[in-house]
């Protein structure tokens, strides 16, 4: 049993809706639920004008709609599970610090910013900031995972801290921006600027990928630690090959001007010779 | 219900140190924002039956309304995205409040309504460069309730220094006077003296007294003398407000004392203590010097200070002392702003926090409890965090809790990193607790008679009608922290702990004579190296007129 | 008969001239000695037109504040107030009371560059100065991809002459290094020129630090040599002031470069004493800065829809316009200030204008009431580039002054009352 919510009247303008997680919706009834206040717009409002609420809360929320103007869902979480059949808006799971979120859609910008534990789960696209640091923030994701099956967009993990950052797709420009530590793996085409200010921490692509003049060349070598997160993301149903999984990678180290322990990883293709 | 012009209060234990009653239940008569001796029967009565009551706080040290205080705003906005805080709700007719953020150095609005919600009715801004004396005026109209001024910065700026090097101290008393006047200040600020001169100069920074500031005349000791004369001659009711050469360095104790040395025998004030007390050194490691630098204090009754207490949590650094700042960034790698102020002082900001883990901290920490509880005189060693320096004002109600409570600071000490506290006194067991009247000394008599406010700080006739009722309790720091009651002017802004009224509060601010032939010198000074015109550098326009002085 | 003003304060850039002599005949400014160009046209003749208008006919004032307090109050959905040019801060002071009342989104005049410079300025700090330590002090002045000369028309010849309090004597007190940057020329009499192209400037930024800090980077690139010597000239100087422009670049200059420059200016820091200087626009833009960052705690795109400030940069007004996100505004300012993607959509929805040549406003508006302006007809305070703040004098008496009106605009919208303490 979980406790359902249909959209039945999709909002005018973007609806902040940070009441929807399991700890703020625990001991409610479908009647009470309906009668949260959320903001629309710069009026309050009722989640039943826009909700059809059925069901109870025993750990897990369903949303069913497309839900891509829903800002703020699962923000603050700390335990259970949301599912989205469709799609969610900006800030998805914003700060949350455990339980988990499922996107069957796609989801907006900044998803996950500045979690501290949890999982994010979007089957669809994701757009910028994911798992970013707000604006004059210095720090990002702190923990927990975000793993995006589609493509993800610019400043992915910018000021990222500890933690793991999955993409199925190509991601955007500044992947990895000044990332202090974690891992940030994407399966498709990096975009410009990956790693840019990065001091410790991760980046792996299976593809080529121009590097900045401040990063240097290491080694190529088969790195131990990616034989158990790939598989890792392989069960979660990304499409690692085990070729990838055993692979050997170029090591690139910078970022030069800022602590130089970071790292960019990328898979040494016979056919495209690394773009720098 | 609109606060009534007449008051009466009934049934508060009245702690009024100036006029020595500790503690006696007395009624209290309001009229027109003044004590009364009586009133007219009939007149409203609040009663407080079961409060203590005190003159309304007076934070002699504090950064809260100035150019520097917003570049520190600019610079954390994840602080305040952290806490929005919404607009108190005031009664129904008054002028609608606002809202604003919090963090270690709220916005404006939310700064005068937290202070007047722990019952502070008097906020000194320590730290303003006079370019930029307007702002903090402008800051202070929007910081509701408490009445404000400021200190103005002088000690490294160009035509003081100058004063110095070719031997003219009543040109250079005659210039601070004008400074005052022309920037509406209140009191005379020095900082690290020739130090921030040093670092725009290439020279870094000074670290001994009698250091000269390139080839110049120009040394610590002198400008401290020449600064500490000139105030002390103008009879300003606030002595020259020193922050000492080495802030913050192991073994700085040795400068501290010089510095109180070298102006025996006059009046003056040293700020934030804490910080300047440390013994061990270079290669030496850190350790407490409070016993020496209080004994000293203790010993010499024209000297005052204000503590400066660490209390653990975040805090931000913000000060004109810019080397010590690009020290501290770089030694932390925390985020750092630095701006020179042409021909006067500096600015450096960095964010920081006080950890119970960390030696360093722990020490500091106990440092300021020693110099509290080895204090001689409340009235001469009053209460400060350099908010924020050492710790946010909302700490103060902690503080003062482990002020009277011995068993509290135990459990504080227990809690720390205490490898730096061998031969502290107070991990050798300091069981002195301060009394509500001593409390009631370093929180307001006491700031309030350092300052020279002769209407504030204490609840005889004649004064400000600034009063904060708190409603006895066990648990000290829940009792400083939600006063029942807070009038101000004799307004009535906290009721039942709620803030009900939010009225603007008064301007403090002094303009001593001079001999005008300074000004000829000064125009040709500005013509020569200023980028603002002489005329337009004076704050005109100020409400509140200046203090009488003498 | 006329008469002179003098110290007057012009707007025109973020120089903040307040040597400027003003002479008024007549009603009329006409003269404006010591202002550069942008200054004589900022001052014009001073004349503003003093109009109020409900929906296209004129009215009075009272009318005209209950229809624009009843257009504000009665939009379902978000509010925006724009802070726009030419204001006091005491206008702006009331404006952002205005946008707190009506918990309205707001937005400034501020460029992308502006902002970027914002936001990277948050996560790293700076290292500044007032402009007057550049002209006593910087014994190296490094236009980087500027020259002021044509949008800052006085701005080197008041910040970077030849002599300064603590500079040597002569040429020699003072060197000038010139970078061009794609079309972004810097001064054409430097001691030292060097150019890059848009696409090699972080690069040459980072490498610049990297040496500065004593790192080695990758494999040199055909510019090395050149910015070996500059970096060598940055490291014995006493004091090297770096300018950039604030507001304007070449198209293809990518954003992240002011970061760099911020992370450059403060790395010198250790090695010598720097700082960096981002060239701001007029108009006050300043003062907004600081009035939003005192009274919210950010210095721009406040949101206060929640009842308290919220921080939204990526969020801007344009956006949410098209979107269909916003239900009416309030421009407070000079309309002309309103950046084009902005004025579009204001043409959609209800608008109320309140600002100097309010009723000359490039988009249809509901309501207008026209006002003077700061440092011509209102005086107050302004704020340079740098900081500073400045005052500002009326040389003319104007039509109704901002601050005023925008504070019984605020009583109107205060319910049960018509009048608001100040």
């Amino acid at each position: 049993m979980s406790l359902d919510l249909t959209l039945h009247t999709a909002p005018a303008v973007p609806l902040e809706a940070d009441i929807l997680t399991p700890g703020r919706l625990a001991g409610l009834s479908a009647l009470e639920t309906a009668k949260l206040t959320v903001v629309h717009g710069n009026q309050s409002a009722e989640l039943g004008e826009f909700f059809r609420v059925s069901g109870a809360l025993d750990g897990e929320i369903h949303l069913t709609g497309d839900l891509a103007r829903v800002k703020l869902i699962g923000a603050g979480m700390s335990e259970g599970r949301i599912v989205v059949h469709g799609s969610a808006g900006m800030h998805l799971g914003a700060g949350m610090s455990g339980g988990e979120i499922l996107v069957e859609g796609d989801a907006g910008d900044w998803v996950g910013p500045e979690m501290t534990g949890g999982r994010i789960v979007v089957h669809g696209n994701a757009g910028h900031m994911v798992g970013a640091a707000y604006r004059g923030s210095r720090v990002g994701l702190q923990g927990g995972e975000i793993v995006i099956f589609g493509n993800a967009g610019n400043e992915i993990g910018s000021g990222m801290r500890r933690g793991l950052i999955a993409i199925g797709g190509d991601s955007g420009d500044f992947t990895g921006v000044n990332l202090l530590a974690g891992t940030i793996v994407v399966l498709g085409q990096l975009g410009w600027r990956t790693g840019a200010g990065m001091r410790r921490g991760t980046i792996v692509s299976m593809h080529a990928a121009e590097v900045l003049p401040t990063f240097s060349f290491a080694c190529i070598y088969r790195p131990i630690f990616l034989r158990l997160y790939l598989p890792y993301l392989k069960r979660l149903g990304l499409p690692v090959t085990d070729a990838q999984a055993r692979g050997s990678y170029q090591r690139w180290c910078g970022d030069a001007i800022e602590l130089n322990r970071g790292e960019i990883l990328l898979l040494e293709s016979g056919d495209a010779a690394a773009a720098n | 219900m609109k606060s009534p012009e007449r008051l009466r209060i009934v049934g508060a234990a009245v702690y009024d140190p100036l006029n020595g009653i500790q503690g006696d239940v007395r009624d209290i008569c309001i009229e027109d924002g003044r004590i009364v001796a009586q009133v007219p029967l009939g007149t409203p009565t609040l009663n407080a039956r079961g409060t203590i009551v005190m003159p309304g706080g007076v934070d002699i040290h504090s950064h809260v309304a100035s150019s520097a205080c917003n570049h520190a705003r600019r610079l954390l906005p994840e602080e305040h995205t952290a806490e929005p805080v919404p607009a108190p709700e005031l009664r129904d007719g008054e002028a609608p409040a606002r809202s604003g953020t919090g963090g270690t150095l709220p916005s404006t609005f939310t700064t005068g309504y937290r202070y007047a919600g722990l019952g502070y009715t008097t906020v000194f801004d320590a730290a303003v460069a006079p370019l930029t004396a307007r702002h903090s005026h402008e800051e202070f109209d929007d910081t509701p309730i408490v009445d404000g001024g400021f200190f103005v910065l002088l000690g490294n700026d160009e035509y003081l220094l100058r004063q110095i090097e070719t031997g003219n101290p009543d040109r250079a008393r005659d210039y601070a006077a004008w400074i005052l006047g022309a920037t509406g200040g209140y009191a005379i600020k020095v900082v690290n003296p020739g130090g921030i001169q040093a670092w725009k100069s290439g020279q870094r920074n000074l670290t001994e007294i009698d250091q000269p500031l390139g080839s110049s005349r120009v040394t610590p000791r002198a400008i401290l003398e020449t600064l500490t004369d000139a105030a002390n001659s103008l009879r300003l009711p606030h002595p020259v407000h020193i922050h000492c050469n080495n802030l913050g360095v192991p073994g700085n104790a040795r400068t501290t004392l010089q510095s109180m040395e070298t102006l025996a025998g006059r009046r003056a004030h040293f700020t934030h203590l804490q910080f300047h007390c440390y013994g061990g050194g270079a290669g030496d490691g850190w350790s407490s010097a409070a016993q020496r630098v209080i004994e000293y204090l203790n010993a010499n009754p024209l000297l005052s200070a204000d503590v400066g207490q660490v209390m653990f949590g975040p805090a931000t650094t913000i000060s004109a002392d810019a080397p010590i700042e690009y020290l501290l960034h770089a030694n932390s790698g925390r985020k750092w702003t630095n701006i020179d102020v042409e021909l006067e002082t500096g600015c450096g900001i960095v964010p920081y926090s006080f950890q119970e883990r960390a030696a360093v901290s722990a020490l500091q920490w106990a440092v300021g409890l020693e110099l509290f509880l080895l204090s001689a005189d409340p009235w001469r060693l009053v209460l400060s965090t350099d908010h924020p320096n050492g710790g946010s004002f909302l700490s103060y109600p902690t503080l003062i809790q482990q002020l009277m409570d011995r068993d509290a600071r135990a459990e504080q000490l227990k809690r720390v990193n205490a490898k730096l506290l061998a031969g502290s006194v107070l991990a050798d067991g300091l069981s002195r607790e301060y009394t509500l009247n001593e409390i009631a000394i370093v929180t307001r008599a006491g700031p309030a008679r350092l300052l020279g406010l002769r209407h504030k700080g204490h609840l005889g006739v004649g004064a400000d009608a600034d009063l904060t009722f708190y409603s006895r309790e066990r648990n000290i720091a829940r009792m400083f922290a939600r006063p029942r009651y807070v009038i101000k002017g004799g307004v009535l802004v906290v009721e039942e702990g709620q803030l009900r009224r939010a009225p603007a509060g008064r301007r403090l601010r002094v303009s001593p004579g001079h001999d005008t032939a300074v000004l000829r010198d000064l125009r040709r000074h500005f013509n020569a190296h200023a980028t603002v015109a002489f005329e337009n550098f004076p704050v005109r326009g100020l409400r509140d007129a200046p203090m009488e002085i003498g | 008969m006329s008469s002179s003003f003098q110290h007057v304060t012009c707007l025109g850039c973020g120089c903040a001239c307040d040597d400027i002599v003003v002479t008024v005949e007549n009603e009329r400014i006409i003269r404006a000695e010591r202002a550069c160009p942008l200054g004589v046209a900022w001052f014009g003749d001073g004349r503003v037109p003093g109009e109020i208008r409900v929906d296209g006919h004129p009215s009075g004032l009272e009318e005209a504040l209950d229809g624009a307090a009843d257009l504000l109050r009665a939009a379902r959905g978000r509010l925006l107030v724009f802070l726009g040019a030419d204001l006091t801060c005491s206008a702006q002071r009331a404006a952002v009371g205005i946008a707190d009342r009506l918990r309205a989104v707001t937005e400034s005049v501020v460029s992308e560059n502006a902002s970027a410079g914002i936001l990277a300025a948050q996560r790293r700090g700076r290292a500044g100065c007032t402009l007057g330590e550049i002209r006593n002090r910087a014994d190296l002045v490094l236009f980087w991809g500027t020259d002021p000369d044509e949008q800052y028309p006085r701005f080197r010849s008041r910040f970077t002459p030849l002599s300064g309090l603590h500079l040597r004597r002569g040429h020699a007190g003072r060197s000038i290094v010139s970078v061009a940057i794609g079309t972004d020329t810097g001064p054409a009499e430097a001691d030292l020129h060097l150019t890059l192209a848009p696409q090699e400037e972080v690069a040459a930024l980072a490498e610049l630090r990297a040496r500065l800090l004593g790192r080695s980077l990758g494999d040199p690139a055909p510019w090395s040599p050149e910015l070996a010597g500059l970096a060598d000239r940055l490291l014995r100087a006493k004091y090297v002031a770096l300018i950039h422009d604030g507001e304007r670049s070449d198209q293809q200059r990518p954003p992240e470069r002011i970061e760099a420059l911020i992370a450059l200016a403060q790395a010198l820091n250790g090695p010598t004493r720097a700082a960096l200087t981002s060239l701001r626009g007029g108009g006050n833009r300043s003062g907004v800065e600081a009035v939003l960052t005192w009274q919210t705690g950010f210095p721009f795109a406040v949101d206060f829809s929640r009842g308290a400030p919220r921080y939204q940069p990526d969020r801007r007004a344009a956006d949410r316009l098209d979107a269909g996100a916003l239900a009416a505004a309030l421009v407070v300012g000079a309309p002309t200030s309103v950046p084009e993607t902005l004025q579009r959509g204001l043409a959609r929805i209800p608008t109320v204008v309140v600002g100097p040549r309010a009723s000359e406003a490039p988009f249809p508006a509901r309501v207008i009431i026209d006002t003077g302006v700061a440092g011509i007809h209102e005086p107050g305070v302004g704020y340079r580039m740098d900081d500073v703040p400045l005052p500002l004098q009326g040389v003319l008496p104007g039509p109704r002054p901002a601050t005023e009106t925008l504070i019984q605009l605020l009583g109107r919208l205060v319910p049960g009352r018509t009048e608001v303490r100040s």
